[in-house]
Protein backbone atom coordinates (compact mmCIF):
# COMPACT_ATOMS: atom_id res chain seq x y z
CA UNK A 1 0.00 0.00 0.00
CA UNK A 2 1.22 3.57 -0.89
CA UNK A 3 2.01 6.26 1.98
CA UNK A 4 -0.79 8.24 0.58
CA UNK A 5 -3.04 5.10 0.68
CA UNK A 6 -1.96 4.07 4.16
CA UNK A 7 -2.74 7.73 5.66
CA UNK A 8 -5.83 7.92 3.78
CA UNK A 9 -7.02 4.81 5.37
CA UNK A 10 -6.27 5.34 8.74
CA UNK A 11 -8.38 9.14 8.69
CA UNK A 12 -11.26 7.36 6.97
CA UNK A 13 -10.80 4.61 9.82
CA UNK A 14 -11.14 7.54 12.87
CA UNK A 15 -13.70 9.17 11.14
CA UNK A 16 -16.07 6.50 10.20
CA UNK A 17 -15.33 5.76 13.89
CA UNK A 18 -16.40 9.09 15.24
CA UNK A 19 -18.68 9.41 12.72
CA UNK A 20 -20.86 6.24 14.48
CA UNK A 21 -20.59 7.30 18.07
CA UNK A 22 -19.95 11.24 17.85
CA UNK A 23 -19.45 10.76 21.54
CA UNK A 24 -16.12 13.01 21.47
CA UNK A 25 -17.82 15.50 19.03
CA UNK A 26 -20.72 16.50 21.51
CA UNK A 27 -18.45 16.15 24.54
CA UNK A 28 -16.37 18.46 22.74
CA UNK A 29 -18.43 20.82 21.41
CA UNK A 30 -20.43 21.34 25.09
CA UNK A 31 -16.88 21.75 26.43
CA UNK A 32 -16.16 24.64 24.27
CA UNK A 33 -19.40 26.12 25.75
CA UNK A 34 -19.13 26.11 29.23
CA UNK A 35 -15.60 27.41 28.89
CA UNK A 36 -17.33 30.22 27.03
CA UNK A 37 -19.55 30.72 29.63
CA UNK A 38 -17.03 30.49 32.72
CA UNK A 39 -15.17 33.40 30.28
CA UNK A 40 -17.96 35.20 30.34
CA UNK A 41 -18.65 35.30 33.89
CA UNK A 42 -15.10 35.94 34.37
CA UNK A 43 -15.48 39.46 32.82
CA UNK A 44 -18.03 42.09 33.32
CA UNK A 45 -19.73 42.03 30.15
CA UNK A 46 -21.11 45.59 29.98
CA UNK A 47 -17.30 46.64 30.86
CA UNK A 48 -15.15 45.64 28.17
CA UNK A 49 -14.70 46.18 24.48
CA UNK A 50 -16.30 42.14 23.60
CA UNK A 51 -14.20 42.05 20.16
CA UNK A 52 -11.26 43.20 21.83
CA UNK A 53 -11.47 40.02 24.55
CA UNK A 54 -13.18 37.55 22.12
CA UNK A 55 -10.75 36.41 19.87
CA UNK A 56 -8.58 35.45 23.19
CA UNK A 57 -11.66 33.70 24.39
CA UNK A 58 -12.23 32.01 21.29
CA UNK A 59 -9.20 30.34 21.03
CA UNK A 60 -8.87 29.49 24.60
CA UNK A 61 -11.54 27.88 24.74
CA UNK A 62 -10.60 25.91 21.39
CA UNK A 63 -7.30 25.08 23.06
CA UNK A 64 -8.54 23.44 25.95
CA UNK A 65 -11.41 21.17 24.20
CA UNK A 66 -8.30 20.46 21.83
CA UNK A 67 -6.51 18.92 24.64
CA UNK A 68 -9.04 16.64 25.91
CA UNK A 69 -9.69 15.60 21.98
CA UNK A 70 -6.16 14.97 21.69
CA UNK A 71 -5.49 12.68 25.10
CA UNK A 72 -7.90 10.53 22.83
CA UNK A 73 -6.08 10.21 19.64
CA UNK A 74 -4.64 6.69 20.53
CA UNK A 75 -7.22 5.72 22.86
CA UNK A 76 -8.52 3.06 20.27
CA UNK A 77 -5.27 1.98 19.60
CA UNK A 78 -4.54 0.65 22.95
CA UNK A 79 -6.79 -1.00 23.51
CA UNK A 80 -6.15 -4.35 22.22
CA UNK A 81 -2.24 -3.42 21.52
CA UNK A 82 -4.22 -2.06 17.68
CA UNK A 83 -1.14 0.28 17.71
CA UNK A 84 1.56 -2.50 17.17
CA UNK A 85 -0.25 -4.34 14.74
CA UNK A 86 -0.82 -0.59 12.92
CA UNK A 87 2.90 0.12 13.25
CA UNK A 88 3.88 -3.58 12.13
CA UNK A 89 2.38 -2.99 8.89
CA UNK A 90 4.78 -2.64 6.25
CA UNK A 91 6.36 0.48 4.99
CA UNK A 92 6.62 4.13 6.16
CA UNK A 93 5.37 4.19 9.67
CA UNK A 94 5.11 8.33 9.43
CA UNK A 95 1.92 7.10 7.53
CA UNK A 96 0.04 6.58 11.04
CA UNK A 97 1.09 10.27 12.35
CA UNK A 98 -0.04 11.52 9.12
CA UNK A 99 -3.39 10.07 9.67
CA UNK A 100 -4.11 10.68 12.56
CA UNK A 101 -2.87 14.28 12.27
CA UNK A 102 -5.00 14.89 9.37
CA UNK A 103 -8.01 13.21 11.54
CA UNK A 104 -7.09 15.68 14.66
CA UNK A 105 -7.26 18.43 12.27
CA UNK A 106 -10.69 17.79 10.42
CA UNK A 107 -12.38 16.63 14.08
CA UNK A 108 -11.07 19.81 15.27
CA UNK A 109 -11.95 22.38 12.63
CA UNK A 110 -15.16 20.73 13.31
CA UNK A 111 -15.42 21.39 16.80
CA UNK A 112 -14.69 24.93 15.96
CA UNK A 113 -17.26 25.64 13.47
CA UNK A 114 -19.99 23.67 15.29
CA UNK A 115 -18.82 26.06 18.33
CA UNK A 116 -18.85 28.99 16.25
CA UNK A 117 -22.67 30.11 16.88
CA UNK A 118 -22.41 29.76 20.30
CA UNK A 119 -19.45 32.32 20.58
CA UNK A 120 -21.73 34.77 17.99
CA UNK A 121 -24.63 34.43 20.41
CA UNK A 122 -22.40 35.26 23.54
CA UNK A 123 -19.86 37.72 22.56
CA UNK A 124 -22.44 39.42 20.21
CA UNK A 125 -20.40 38.96 17.34
CA UNK A 126 -21.84 38.79 13.97
CA UNK A 127 -19.55 35.76 13.13
CA UNK A 128 -21.72 35.34 9.83
CA UNK A 129 -20.19 38.22 7.98
CA UNK A 130 -16.65 37.03 8.05
CA UNK A 131 -16.83 33.22 7.85
CA UNK A 132 -14.22 33.25 4.96
CA UNK A 133 -11.61 34.86 6.47
CA UNK A 134 -12.53 32.83 9.80
CA UNK A 135 -12.69 29.67 8.16
CA UNK A 136 -8.66 30.22 6.92
CA UNK A 137 -7.85 31.11 10.58
CA UNK A 138 -9.67 27.77 11.90
CA UNK A 139 -8.35 25.74 9.45
CA UNK A 140 -4.73 26.97 10.00
CA UNK A 141 -4.93 26.76 13.86
CA UNK A 142 -6.62 23.36 13.78
CA UNK A 143 -3.68 22.08 11.73
CA UNK A 144 -1.18 23.66 14.38
CA UNK A 145 -2.72 22.32 17.21
CA UNK A 146 -3.21 18.66 15.42
CA UNK A 147 0.59 18.91 13.90
CA UNK A 148 1.98 19.00 17.52
CA UNK A 149 -0.65 17.71 19.67
CA UNK A 150 -0.67 13.77 17.95
CA UNK A 151 3.28 13.73 18.31
CA UNK A 152 2.63 14.25 21.90
CA UNK A 153 -0.68 12.59 22.46
CA UNK A 154 1.60 9.45 21.31
CA UNK A 155 4.52 10.10 23.38
CA UNK A 156 2.39 10.87 26.82
CA UNK A 157 -0.18 7.94 25.89
CA UNK A 158 1.42 5.42 28.38
CA UNK A 159 2.98 7.86 30.67
CA UNK A 160 1.97 7.94 34.18
CA UNK A 161 0.25 11.26 34.14
CA UNK A 162 -1.03 11.51 30.58
CA UNK A 163 -3.64 13.85 31.02
CA UNK A 164 -1.49 16.29 33.34
CA UNK A 165 1.32 15.55 30.66
CA UNK A 166 -0.09 16.50 27.65
CA UNK A 167 -1.14 19.97 28.52
CA UNK A 168 2.34 20.66 29.61
CA UNK A 169 4.08 19.47 26.35
CA UNK A 170 1.25 21.32 24.39
CA UNK A 171 0.41 24.83 25.95
CA UNK A 172 4.10 25.75 25.18
CA UNK A 173 4.91 24.95 22.08
CA UNK A 174 1.50 25.86 20.35
CA UNK A 175 2.20 29.54 21.62
CA UNK A 176 3.24 30.96 18.22
CA UNK A 177 0.53 29.62 16.79
CA UNK A 178 -2.29 30.30 18.84
CA UNK A 179 -1.17 34.06 19.63
CA UNK A 180 -1.06 34.66 15.60
CA UNK A 181 -4.61 33.18 15.47
CA UNK A 182 -5.60 35.20 18.27
CA UNK A 183 -4.27 37.93 16.58
CA UNK A 184 -5.65 37.33 13.17
CA UNK A 185 -9.14 36.62 14.33
CA UNK A 186 -8.98 40.01 16.25
CA UNK A 187 -7.82 41.97 12.71
CA UNK A 188 -11.33 39.86 10.94
CA UNK A 189 -13.13 41.30 13.69
CA UNK A 190 -12.11 44.78 13.10
CA UNK A 191 -12.75 44.26 9.81
CA UNK A 192 -9.18 45.18 8.75
CA UNK A 193 -7.76 45.41 5.43
CA UNK A 194 -6.71 41.92 4.14
CA UNK A 195 -3.73 42.51 4.79
CA UNK A 196 -3.40 43.01 8.27
CA UNK A 197 -3.85 39.24 8.53
CA UNK A 198 -0.95 38.45 6.14
CA UNK A 199 2.08 38.22 8.69
CA UNK A 200 -0.31 36.37 11.19
CA UNK A 201 -1.27 33.65 8.82
CA UNK A 202 2.18 33.29 7.40
CA UNK A 203 3.11 32.36 10.91
CA UNK A 204 0.69 30.02 10.72
CA UNK A 205 1.55 28.35 7.29
CA UNK A 206 4.94 28.58 8.34
CA UNK A 207 4.43 26.29 11.87
CA UNK A 208 2.17 23.50 10.09
CA UNK A 209 4.80 23.35 7.53
CA UNK A 210 7.53 22.93 10.24
CA UNK A 211 6.05 21.21 12.45
CA UNK A 212 4.11 18.81 10.59
CA UNK A 213 7.06 17.49 8.70
CA UNK A 214 9.55 17.47 12.14
CA UNK A 215 6.84 15.28 13.94
CA UNK A 216 6.67 13.20 10.59
CA UNK A 217 10.29 12.79 10.89
CA UNK A 218 10.95 12.03 14.25
CA UNK A 219 7.48 10.07 14.76
CA UNK A 220 9.87 7.04 13.85
CA UNK A 221 11.85 8.29 17.20
CA UNK A 222 8.64 7.94 19.37
CA UNK A 223 6.90 4.64 18.48
CA UNK A 224 10.40 2.83 18.45
CA UNK A 225 11.05 -0.25 20.67
CA UNK B 1 18.03 55.61 46.96
CA UNK B 2 15.52 53.34 45.82
CA UNK B 3 17.05 52.22 42.97
CA UNK B 4 19.76 50.93 44.48
CA UNK B 5 17.53 48.53 46.63
CA UNK B 6 16.40 46.95 42.95
CA UNK B 7 19.60 46.77 41.75
CA UNK B 8 20.86 45.17 44.79
CA UNK B 9 17.56 42.89 44.88
CA UNK B 10 18.49 41.56 41.20
CA UNK B 11 22.13 40.64 41.82
CA UNK B 12 20.77 39.13 44.81
CA UNK B 13 18.53 36.89 42.61
CA UNK B 14 21.73 36.24 40.49
CA UNK B 15 23.48 35.32 43.64
CA UNK B 16 20.90 33.34 45.42
CA UNK B 17 20.00 30.87 41.88
CA UNK B 18 23.72 30.39 41.47
CA UNK B 19 24.81 29.44 44.48
CA UNK B 20 21.61 27.46 44.88
CA UNK B 21 22.63 25.27 41.70
CA UNK B 22 25.90 24.70 42.98
CA UNK B 23 24.68 23.67 46.46
CA UNK B 24 22.36 20.85 44.62
CA UNK B 25 25.84 20.13 42.77
CA UNK B 26 27.49 19.49 45.44
CA UNK B 27 25.49 17.80 47.12
CA UNK B 28 25.00 15.04 43.97
CA UNK B 29 28.78 15.00 43.91
CA UNK B 30 28.15 14.08 48.01
CA UNK B 31 25.88 11.44 46.48
CA UNK B 32 28.14 9.89 44.27
CA UNK B 33 30.94 9.91 45.99
CA UNK B 34 29.48 7.78 48.73
CA UNK B 35 28.57 5.31 45.98
CA UNK B 36 31.55 4.81 45.19
CA UNK B 37 33.11 4.31 48.24
CA UNK B 38 30.21 1.78 49.06
CA UNK B 39 31.11 -0.42 45.86
CA UNK B 40 34.62 -0.12 46.16
CA UNK B 41 34.29 -1.75 49.93
CA UNK B 42 31.65 -3.70 48.33
CA UNK B 43 34.86 -4.97 45.96
CA UNK B 44 37.06 -5.20 48.10
CA UNK B 45 34.96 -7.12 50.66
CA UNK B 46 34.49 -9.76 48.24
CA UNK B 47 38.27 -9.82 47.19
CA UNK B 48 38.49 -10.80 50.80
CA UNK B 49 35.86 -13.64 50.49
CA UNK B 50 38.00 -15.15 47.57
CA UNK B 51 40.92 -15.44 48.86
CA UNK B 52 40.38 -17.62 52.09
CA UNK C 1 41.04 15.95 33.78
CA UNK C 2 44.27 17.01 35.40
CA UNK C 3 44.54 18.08 39.04
CA UNK C 4 45.52 21.86 37.97
CA UNK C 5 43.00 22.66 35.09
CA UNK C 6 39.98 21.46 37.56
CA UNK C 7 41.54 24.09 40.08
CA UNK C 8 42.26 26.05 37.29
CA UNK C 9 38.68 26.31 35.77
CA UNK C 10 37.01 27.28 38.79
CA UNK C 11 40.00 29.74 40.21
CA UNK C 12 39.45 31.63 36.47
CA UNK C 13 35.44 31.96 36.58
CA UNK C 14 35.71 33.42 40.16
CA UNK C 15 38.36 35.95 39.27
CA UNK C 16 36.31 36.83 36.23
CA UNK C 17 33.38 37.36 38.03
CA UNK C 18 34.82 39.43 40.01
CA UNK C 19 36.67 41.53 37.88
CA UNK C 20 33.49 41.59 36.08
CA UNK C 21 31.40 43.09 39.10
CA UNK C 22 34.23 45.19 39.81
CA UNK C 23 33.77 46.81 36.16
CA UNK C 24 30.20 46.76 36.82
CA UNK C 25 30.25 48.46 40.07
CA UNK C 26 33.31 50.66 40.00
CA UNK C 27 34.20 51.39 37.01
CA UNK C 28 31.72 51.67 34.81
CA UNK C 29 30.07 55.43 35.23
CA UNK C 30 26.54 55.58 35.93
CA UNK C 31 23.75 55.65 33.02
CA UNK C 32 22.40 59.15 32.50
CA UNK C 33 18.92 58.00 31.65
CA UNK C 34 17.83 55.15 34.31
CA UNK C 35 20.70 55.73 36.68
CA UNK C 36 21.96 52.67 38.87
CA UNK C 37 19.16 49.95 38.47
CA UNK C 38 20.70 50.41 34.41
CA UNK C 39 23.55 48.38 36.14
CA UNK C 40 21.65 45.47 35.81
CA UNK C 41 21.87 45.78 32.27
CA UNK C 42 25.33 44.07 32.21
CA UNK C 43 24.17 41.06 33.69
CA UNK C 44 21.35 40.18 32.19
CA UNK C 45 22.10 40.50 29.07
CA UNK C 46 25.09 37.98 28.89
CA UNK C 47 22.30 35.94 31.24
CA UNK C 48 19.88 36.22 28.20
CA UNK C 49 22.56 34.64 25.37
CA UNK C 50 23.75 32.19 27.68
CA UNK C 51 20.30 30.57 28.18
CA UNK C 52 20.40 30.74 24.68
CA UNK C 53 23.71 29.22 24.25
CA UNK C 54 21.95 26.36 26.32
CA UNK C 55 19.26 25.65 24.59
CA UNK C 56 21.11 25.41 21.38
CA UNK C 57 23.46 22.88 23.34
CA UNK C 58 20.51 20.64 23.74
CA UNK C 59 19.15 21.26 20.22
CA UNK C 60 22.19 19.88 19.29
CA UNK C 61 22.11 17.12 21.82
CA UNK C 62 19.21 15.75 20.55
CA UNK C 63 20.01 15.91 17.10
CA UNK C 64 22.99 14.46 17.43
CA UNK C 65 21.48 11.38 20.52
CA UNK C 66 18.60 10.68 17.87
CA UNK C 67 21.71 10.18 15.01
CA UNK C 68 24.41 8.27 16.87
CA UNK C 69 22.00 6.66 19.98
CA UNK C 70 25.23 7.39 21.67
CA UNK C 71 24.72 8.00 25.83
CA UNK C 72 26.46 11.11 25.67
CA UNK C 73 24.96 13.15 23.67
CA UNK C 74 21.77 12.97 25.77
CA UNK C 75 23.78 13.73 28.67
CA UNK C 76 24.69 17.11 27.11
CA UNK C 77 20.94 17.48 26.16
CA UNK C 78 20.13 17.24 29.48
CA UNK C 79 22.66 19.49 31.12
CA UNK C 80 22.30 22.10 28.76
CA UNK C 81 18.50 21.97 29.31
CA UNK C 82 19.34 22.25 33.49
CA UNK C 83 21.64 25.08 32.90
CA UNK C 84 19.35 26.94 30.27
CA UNK C 85 16.24 26.89 32.76
CA UNK C 86 18.61 28.36 35.46
CA UNK C 87 19.98 30.96 33.18
CA UNK C 88 16.10 32.14 31.87
CA UNK C 89 15.47 32.54 35.64
CA UNK C 90 18.38 34.89 35.72
CA UNK C 91 16.69 36.57 33.30
CA UNK C 92 13.11 36.54 34.35
CA UNK C 93 13.88 37.92 37.82
CA UNK C 94 16.51 40.70 36.64
CA UNK C 95 14.48 41.71 33.93
CA UNK C 96 11.30 42.32 36.38
CA UNK C 97 13.19 44.05 38.97
CA UNK C 98 15.13 46.34 36.30
CA UNK C 99 11.54 47.21 35.23
CA UNK C 100 9.77 48.28 38.14
CA UNK C 101 11.61 51.61 38.68
CA UNK C 102 12.56 52.47 35.37
CA UNK C 103 8.48 51.45 33.61
CA UNK C 104 6.83 51.70 36.70
CA UNK C 105 5.71 47.88 36.98
CA UNK C 106 7.20 44.59 37.85
CA UNK C 107 6.05 43.04 34.24
CA UNK C 108 4.84 44.26 30.98
CA UNK C 109 3.61 41.85 28.28
CA UNK C 110 6.34 43.18 26.14
CA UNK C 111 8.33 40.86 23.25
CA UNK C 112 11.66 39.44 24.64
CA UNK C 113 10.55 38.99 28.17
CA UNK C 114 7.09 37.63 27.36
CA UNK C 115 9.46 35.00 24.45
CA UNK C 116 11.40 34.23 26.89
CA UNK C 117 9.04 33.49 29.61
CA UNK C 118 7.64 30.60 26.74
CA UNK C 119 10.69 29.10 25.99
CA UNK C 120 11.42 29.05 29.81
CA UNK C 121 7.95 26.92 29.82
CA UNK C 122 9.11 25.22 26.96
CA UNK C 123 12.08 23.66 28.52
CA UNK C 124 10.76 23.58 32.10
CA UNK C 125 8.51 20.98 29.74
CA UNK C 126 11.46 19.29 28.59
CA UNK C 127 13.08 18.82 32.26
CA UNK C 128 9.77 17.32 33.28
CA UNK C 129 9.47 14.48 30.71
CA UNK C 130 13.02 13.58 31.85
CA UNK C 131 12.08 13.53 35.66
CA UNK C 132 8.55 11.74 34.69
CA UNK C 133 9.54 9.01 32.43
CA UNK C 134 11.59 6.17 33.48
CA UNK C 135 15.28 5.14 33.28
CA UNK C 136 14.67 4.46 29.97
CA UNK C 137 15.84 4.70 26.09
CA UNK C 138 12.38 5.79 25.05
CA UNK C 139 12.54 8.54 27.57
CA UNK C 140 15.56 9.74 26.03
CA UNK C 141 14.22 9.60 22.95
CA UNK C 142 10.83 11.46 23.48
CA UNK C 143 13.18 14.44 25.40
CA UNK C 144 15.47 14.32 22.12
CA UNK C 145 12.13 15.34 20.01
CA UNK C 146 11.15 17.83 22.35
CA UNK C 147 14.48 19.49 22.46
CA UNK C 148 14.31 19.54 18.81
CA UNK C 149 11.10 21.05 18.14
CA UNK C 150 11.68 23.22 21.52
CA UNK C 151 14.84 24.77 19.75
CA UNK C 152 12.80 25.04 16.34
CA UNK C 153 10.28 26.69 17.63
CA UNK C 154 12.50 29.56 19.38
CA UNK C 155 12.39 32.00 16.23
CA UNK C 156 8.55 31.45 15.51
CA UNK C 157 8.25 32.30 19.18
CA UNK C 158 9.84 35.32 18.93
CA UNK C 159 8.58 36.46 15.74
CA UNK C 160 4.86 35.92 16.58
CA UNK C 161 5.63 37.46 20.23
CA UNK C 162 6.75 40.86 18.35
CA UNK C 163 3.67 41.06 15.56
CA UNK C 164 1.21 40.51 18.87
CA UNK C 165 3.03 43.52 20.97
CA UNK C 166 4.92 45.91 18.86
CA UNK C 167 3.78 48.95 20.31
CA UNK C 168 4.99 47.81 23.85
CA UNK C 169 8.67 47.47 22.30
CA UNK C 170 9.72 48.85 26.22
CA UNK C 171 13.14 46.98 25.65
CA UNK C 172 15.16 49.89 23.79
CA UNK C 173 16.33 49.62 20.53
CA UNK C 174 18.96 50.72 19.53
CA UNK C 175 21.46 51.09 22.52
CA UNK C 176 24.46 53.36 22.50
CA UNK C 177 26.86 52.34 24.62
CA UNK C 178 29.72 54.43 25.85
CA UNK C 179 33.71 52.37 25.29
CA UNK C 180 33.37 51.82 29.04
CA UNK C 181 30.22 50.28 28.85
CA UNK C 182 31.02 48.09 25.92
CA UNK C 183 34.15 47.20 28.09
CA UNK C 184 32.05 45.90 31.22
CA UNK C 185 29.55 44.50 28.70
CA UNK C 186 32.06 42.45 27.03
CA UNK C 187 33.59 41.57 30.30
CA UNK C 188 30.58 39.78 31.60
CA UNK C 189 30.10 38.43 28.53
CA UNK C 190 33.39 36.54 29.14
CA UNK C 191 32.35 35.92 32.94
CA UNK C 192 28.74 34.46 32.27
CA UNK C 193 30.41 32.05 29.38
CA UNK C 194 33.23 30.82 31.65
CA UNK C 195 30.35 30.28 34.44
CA UNK C 196 27.97 28.60 32.01
CA UNK C 197 30.83 26.19 30.81
CA UNK C 198 32.18 25.69 34.21
CA UNK C 199 28.78 24.62 35.67
CA UNK C 200 28.02 22.62 32.54
CA UNK C 201 31.52 20.83 32.90
CA UNK C 202 30.53 20.09 36.40
CA UNK C 203 27.30 18.85 35.61
CA UNK C 204 27.93 16.39 32.49
CA UNK C 205 30.55 14.83 34.93
CA UNK C 206 28.01 14.30 37.50
CA UNK C 207 25.77 12.32 34.97
CA UNK C 208 29.21 10.56 33.14
CA UNK C 209 30.01 9.23 37.04
CA UNK C 210 26.60 8.31 37.54
CA UNK C 211 25.54 6.48 34.46
CA UNK C 212 29.06 4.80 35.23
CA UNK C 213 27.94 4.21 38.56
CA UNK C 214 24.72 2.73 37.43
CA UNK C 215 26.70 0.47 35.08
CA UNK C 216 29.08 -1.38 37.05
CA UNK C 217 25.90 -1.77 39.67
CA UNK C 218 24.66 -3.94 36.63
CA UNK C 219 27.29 -5.59 35.94
CA UNK C 220 27.67 -7.06 39.43
CA UNK C 221 24.05 -8.43 39.10
CA UNK C 222 22.48 -5.47 40.76
CA UNK C 223 19.29 -4.34 40.88
CA UNK C 224 18.83 -1.41 38.53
Amino acid sequence: MSFTARTLAILHKDILTEWRTKERLSSMVFFVLLVLLVFNFSFELGGFALHEIGPGVLWSAYVFASLLGLNRTFATEQANNCLDALLLAPGDRGAVYLGKMLGNMLFLLVIELLSLPFFALFFNLPVGDYLLPLLGILILGAASLASVGTLFAIMSGNAHLRELLLPLLVLPMVMPAMISCVEATAEVFKQSRVEMLFPHLQILGVYVVIFTTLSLLLFEYVVEE
Amino acid sequence: MENLSYLFAAYTAIWILVFAYLVRLQRREKILRQELDQLRQRLSGERRGLDP
Amino acid sequence: MPAQISTLFPALVFLSMTAALWAVFLYVPTEREMGLVQRIFYFHVPAAIAAFIGFFLVFVGSIQFLRTQQARWDRLARCAAELGVLFSLIVLFTGPLWARPIWGVYWRWEPRLTSMLILFTIYVAYLTVRSYGAEAPQTQRFAAVLGILGFVNVPLVYYSVHLWAPEQQLHPRQVELSAEMQHTLYLCFAAFFLLFFYLLQRRMKIEQTSDALAQIRLDLGDEP
